[in-house]
């Protein structure tokens, strides 16, 4: 009972320890947008018509946009605006940031969910075949290529992959997210299965060497030895008993790999022309669009301090002896 | 370890679910389930290079993609056909008075809205005058200076606009403050806004109105039906269109170029426009054919001739002589486009004009005469991007530096050219766009005295007084030969001033397939698409 | 055994000995250090290797295949690639230890800092390493590149305030466990101040650890600029970048039938970023014997 009552406390006090730090974050980002140069106003007339009678245009568009206020004032109406869920209106093309960021969260979810898979798919049988083969060829070999999906740069590899799949074996579609005119699960998969294998790769390194470590660490206690000597062979062993201890560590090193698996969906998401988030935020870097770049900014803190939260309490499940200080 | 497999994969599964019901949509009535031989029967897919921001206003600031959907749905009076020649569209004919200060447009009789509303000159009226309006946040509200009565509205002192005028349903007049001529090619082919619909939101609002979202009426050969954000914007025929349309559906498709290439060549897309890289490759295709036509807008770098260093004509000429922009055009455009030398579009100059052709010896003899100081570093900026401007920059700072100007190339964004035009800090700009075909007048606004920026777009801060007035002057004629004569003198006097370090005119590149018959290449990848009511499908 | 021999054992089991000893039986690090040394030379004798100047355009021969007289071909204003690749060399190196030495610096101070005085800015401390380890670098970085305007100097000063929680704990950690030497208590009871316990106790104790540190974040460093400068947010032409070299390379047909111009940028990157990490790997057991 009292174990919950520190773990409610503990809760609590992350959550507004996560609060603090997101607000801050929030102030940062909005002084930041406004240290830019330029003024998005004047940006969206041509210079020819730049002339006394767009004076009034500028003035109303400015007022509409709530610029003329002072950055205070302005930063307290996008708060309360954002605490309603009104995230301001795309400066290219007026839509709402929230509606244009809820289309396109599917798609990367998707997009993640699919790579996360796969990656563990890849990490999970070489980390306990290294592990079990230690030291020996095998286990150099697995090693090479865990430090080769950290290395090798995603956006060449999924340039090469292309290069084979697409453009020579025209196995493959390379972009986008579904052939126009068709639709269906295996259109959505055959698009998929590329994007997501390359993001799946470049981030199976670590979770590999994080299994192959522990595997080593369990295949030492006495345990495994016991059983070893009862006959049981040494993957027996493993899928039985060190899996399931294996669990909630596996599970919040993942959640704490969400931010670089998203970072590395962004690159990819523009390779493959992959119609989700992170392609939003490249081109409206590249077009300027603020508001959607605020927008975008709060989704990743958001998921930041999200994925640590859920850490720090899987982290107190997985270990009561944790102090909850 | 089954379990969590298991766990896995349903996992998986229910993500794949939840994207699925996402933005992909079922009804695509133009499937491509043979993936070869085309679309549907009277389907036509028309490749649409960005994704559009989903307003398709005319109030709105002007955007590539949302006005190429606008030119199948809306129309003006006038019309700019790819040659840059005004037809009449919705007004079958209009005067032009003695003295070219008004300009009756005679509209065509019994037109009608696509719900069957009748199509009158109220509309005319009640669309310019919104867009003259500041208050309606009508991002062209400068282009309405010229129009008699518009400084007196804008200040309070009159309640309407005395320059637009409707005195009856088939008629529409334009006064204009001075002579002015090519005010018909500034104002004539505005896509005119049905008033029976949006008549009655107040100025403030109208910009807002949900109907720019879906603008189900229309006026054009088709009409709005949906816009699928990621997907496509869906069209269907007009039946109440002036003329038959045989095509049944339109569907235009934001895809990436290298997606369009390849549906070109399986037949999900039937009409793409392309860059000169991918030239080859659609040529090679069996059932797609390429078409081209000059662009109404040049490529050219702006020499800041409020710095004392570029004042001098000598120095500007010299630049011109030092680039090879024939080999430019070989190379960078695969041969898809025309060296430009003047302001003025192509077919609107006269023969015998100096084309600077490359000769980087005349380049360094005339630096040298001019004084040119070569330990000098210019910086020369430009927003990246585009393949052509880039690879051109390089180009241009290689051959200026064999001449012996040192140039630096500076990568800026859109947001910091403004204030280098404003505080007249940049060195050299190489930017592209505007439309100088329509009507010679079109150039006075980048060259004229009077319109130096931030008063007109003359960011290159040139002034030649007998320019002006040649100009002004052909402006003011309304005999063509006259008025022909005019502009002809006024291209020789630019030519040798040299108001802009001029590069190329890029050619439009449109592959289109040949079951569709009656398109007519736009000048650019963005430029609307002239007369789709009378495309048609062979089978 | 000779006095001679007494004399000369010692030397021969020096700690800096033994550690080039473990790092030489990683035969891969070895391998690599080779290779590393290879891009080294190649980006500073840039120019008389490849004959070719990077930015000597020819409008004649744009996107021209290997050649004779170009090894690498041509790209799209006719420069030579191979000029281009090893000139680009330099910068994604200089990039890389620039950024990874930020790091160092910021890490050793705060690291250290928090360590001795414990206290409120030991929490301070700790919790930024938190907030700056757990934000992904790339997606910030693109964030402040969008706003700023891309630079050379953002990214290098993003990278390495980006990779100082690493070595800052590290640090840390190191001047936990030397505050309670019997040396060090007597060094501060006769009054020395942090700085001078930094110089000459803290940094010799942490250097072999922060220097696998720092190696794993060259290596890093280097990816991350390909990546952005790839995006075009990094390193703008016309300066060659590997990253940017790649940026051509978005369109089908480049890479269908313009191989030259995106593999060996791509594959130097690889190759350079594979090679500092295994060199990292070896010194992570060369300093560590109870690793191997």
């Amino acid at each position: 009972m009292e174990h919950l009552q520190l773990m409610g406390a503990y809760i609590l006090r992350r959550l507004l320890i996560n609060l603090l730090v997101f607000a801050l974050i929030t102030v940062a980002i909005f002084m930041l947008v406004h240290a830019a140069p330029g003024d998005p106003v004047k940006m969206m007339i041509p210079p020819d018509q730049l002339n006394s009678g767009s004076a009034a245009f500028i003035a109303a568009k400015r007022h509409e946009l709530g610029l003329d206020q002072s950055v205070f004032l302005q930063y307290w109406h996008w708060l309360d605006n954002a605490v309603h869920g009104n995230l301001g209106y795309s400066l290219v093309s007026g839509r709402s940031v929230t509606s244009l960021l809820s289309e396109r969260i599917g798609p990367t979810i998707e997009l993640m969910g699919v790579g996360l898979a796969l990656s563990l798919l890849i990490a999970f049988p070489l980390g306990i075949i290294a592990a079990v083969r230690r030291n020996t060829a095998v286990d150099y070999a697995a090693t090479v290529v865990s430090l080769g999906s950290v290395s090798i740069p995603a956006f060449f590899l999924a340039l090469l992959a292309i290069y084979v799949l697409t453009l020579r074996f025209q196995l493959l579609p390379s972009a986008g997210m579904s052939t126009p005119g068709a639709s269906g699960l295996i259109d959505l998969l055959r698009h998929l299965l590329l994007p997501a294998l390359i993001l799946g790769f470049g981030n199976s390194g670590p979770f590999m060497r994080y299994i192959r470590s522990s595997m080593i660490s369990e295949l030492g206690s006495d345990y495994v030895r016991t059983a070893e000597a009862k006959g049981a062979g040494p993957i027996r062993v493993v899928v039985r008993h060190t899996l399931r201890n294996a669990l909630i560590p596996v599970l919040t090193i993942i959640a704490l790999s969400l931010p670089g698996v998203l970072a590395g969906a962004v690159v990819i998401e523009k390779v493959f022309a992959w119609p989700g988030m992170g392609q939003l935020a490249v081109s409206s870097v590249q077009q300027q669009d603020y508001s959607v770049i605020i927008g975008f900014a709060l989704i990743i803190a958001i998921l930041v301090l999200l994925s640590n939260l859920v850490a720090d309490l899987l982290y107190t499940v997985a270990d009561p002896r944790v102090r909850l200080r | 370890m089954r379990r969590h497999v298991i766990a896995g994969a349903a996992l998986t599964a229910a993500l794949l679910a939840a994207g699925c019901s996402g933005p992909k949509s079922t009804d695509n009535t133009s499937s491509n389930s043979s993936g070869g031989t085309g679309g549907a029967a009277g389907t036509v897919n028309v490749y649409l290079y960005q994704e559009p921001a989903g307003v398709f206003s005319p109030l709105a600031p002007a955007s590539g993609p949302d006005g190429q959907v606008m030119s199948f749905i809306y129309q003006g009076m006038l019309g700019v056909d790819p040659q840059y020649k005004l037809q009449p569209i919705l007004a079958e004919s209009f005067d032009v008075s003695k003295d070219a200060k008004t300009f009756t447009f005679h509209l065509r009789k019994g037109l009608k809205w696509s719900d069957g509303k009748p199509f009158t000159s109220k509309d005319v009226l009640f669309t310019y005058q919104l867009l003259a309006n500041p208050k309606s946040t009508s991002a062209t509200a400068g282009s309405f200076a010229a129009v008699a009565g518009v400084s007196a509205f804008i200040s309070g002192k009159a309640k309407t606009i005395s320059g637009l005028s409707a005195p009856d349903p088939d008629t529409f007049v334009i006064k204009a403050t001075k002579p002015n001529y090519g005010l018909v090619a500034q104002l004539g082919a505005i896509n005119i806004m049905p008033e029976h619909i949006l008549g009655g939101d107040p100025v403030a609002e109208v910009a807002k109105d949900k109907f720019f979202r879906s603008p189900t009426v229309g006026i054009g050969p088709y009409t709005f039906v949906a816009y699928k954000p990621n997907q496509y914007v869906q069209l269907k025929a007009n039946p109440t269109y002036r003329s038959h349309v045989s095509v049944k559906n339109i569907y235009l498709k934001p895809l990436t170029s290298d997606v369009a290439t390849a549906q070109l060549g399986n037949g999900g897309i039937d009409v793409a426009s392309i860059s000169p890289t991918d030239l080859k490759t659609v040529q090679g295709l069996s059932n797609v054919s390429v078409k081209e036509s000059l662009g109404a807008g040049f490529i050219r770098i702006g020499l800041n001739q409020s710095k004392s260093m570029f004042k001098d004509a000598r120095v500007r000429q010299a630049f011109a002589y030092a680039i090879n922009r024939k080999q430019i055009v070989q190379s960078v455009l695969a041969g898809k486009g025309v060296v430009q030398s003047s302001v003025f579009y192509k077919d609107n100059q006269p023969a015998g004009l100096n084309q600077y052709d490359y000769n980087p010896g005349k380049a360094k003899e005339l630096l040298k005469a001019a004084g040119w100081d070569s330990s000098k570093t210019i910086a020369l900026e430009w927003i990246p991007g585009q393949r052509d401007r880039d690879a051109t920059a390089t180009i241009v700072q290689n051959e200026l530096q064999a001449v012996g100007v040192k140039v630096k190339l500076t990568q800026v964004q859109a947001a910091q050219i403004l204030p280098s035009y404003e505080k007249k800090t940049y060195d050299m700009v190489l930017f592209g766009g505007g439309n100088y075909a329509v009507d010679s007048w079109n150039v006075d606004v980048i060259v004229d005295c009077g319109q130096q920026f931030p008063a007109g777009g003359n960011i290159v801060f040139f002034c030649d007084p007998n320019l002006d007035k040649l100009l002004k002057q052909a402006n003011s004629t309304t005999d063509a030969q006259a008025r022909k004569n005019l502009y002809d003198q006024a291209a020789v006097e630019e030519n040798k001033q040299a108001s802009y370090l001029w590069l190329y005119d890029p050619k439009g590149l449109w592959a289109v397939n040949d079951r569709i018959k009656g398109f007519v290449a736009g000048g650019s990848q963005e430029a609307n698409f002239w007369d789709p009511g009378s495309w048609s499908i062979s089978s | 055994m000779t006095a001679v021999d007494i004399a000369v054992a010692p030397a021969r089991r020096s700690p800096a000995r033994l550690a080039v000893r473990r790092f030489v039986r990683h035969r891969i690090a070895v391998v690599s250090v080779g290779v590393l040394l290879v891009v080294v030379i190649g980006a500073v004798f840039a120019g008389p290797i490849s004959g070719h100047s990077p930015t000597t355009i020819d409008l004649f021969h744009i996107r021209a295949s290997p050649s004779e007289k170009h090894w690498l071909g041509t790209d799209s204003t006719g420069r030579d690639v191979f000029s281009r690749l090893l000139y680009a060399g330099r910068v994604s190196l200089g990039v890389g230890v620039a950024a990874a030495l930020i790091a160092v610096v910021i890490g050793t101070v705060l690291g250290s800092l928090a360590g001795l005085l414990g206290g409120w800015v030991d929490q301070t401390v700790m919790r930024l390493a938190d907030i700056f380890l757990s934000f992904p670098s790339l997606v910030v970085m693109i964030v402040v590149a969008g706003i700023l305007g891309p630079s050379v100097i953002t990214m290098v000063l993003a990278i390495g305030l980006f990779q100082w929680p690493t070595c800052g704990r590290l640090v840390r950690g190191v001047t936990l466990s030397l505050r309670e030497q019997e040396y060090v208590q007597a060094s501060r009871a006769v009054g020395a101040g942090p700085v001078w316990l930094m110089a000459r106790h803290i940094i010799p104790a942490a250097l072999p650890p922060v220097s696998v540190v720092a190696t794993l974040g060259v290596a890093q460093a280097i990816g991350l600029e390909a990546t952005l400068s790839f995006l075009g947010l990094g390193v703008q032409p016309p300066q060659p970048s590997w990253g940017n070299m790649l940026t051509d390379a978005q369109s089908l047909t480049v890479i269908r039938s313009m191989p030259w111009l995106w593999l060996p940028p791509g594959l130097a990157v690889a190759i350079t970023v594979l090679a500092v990490n295994f060199i990292g790997d070896g010194l992570r057991d060369a300093v560590d014997p109870r690793r191997s």
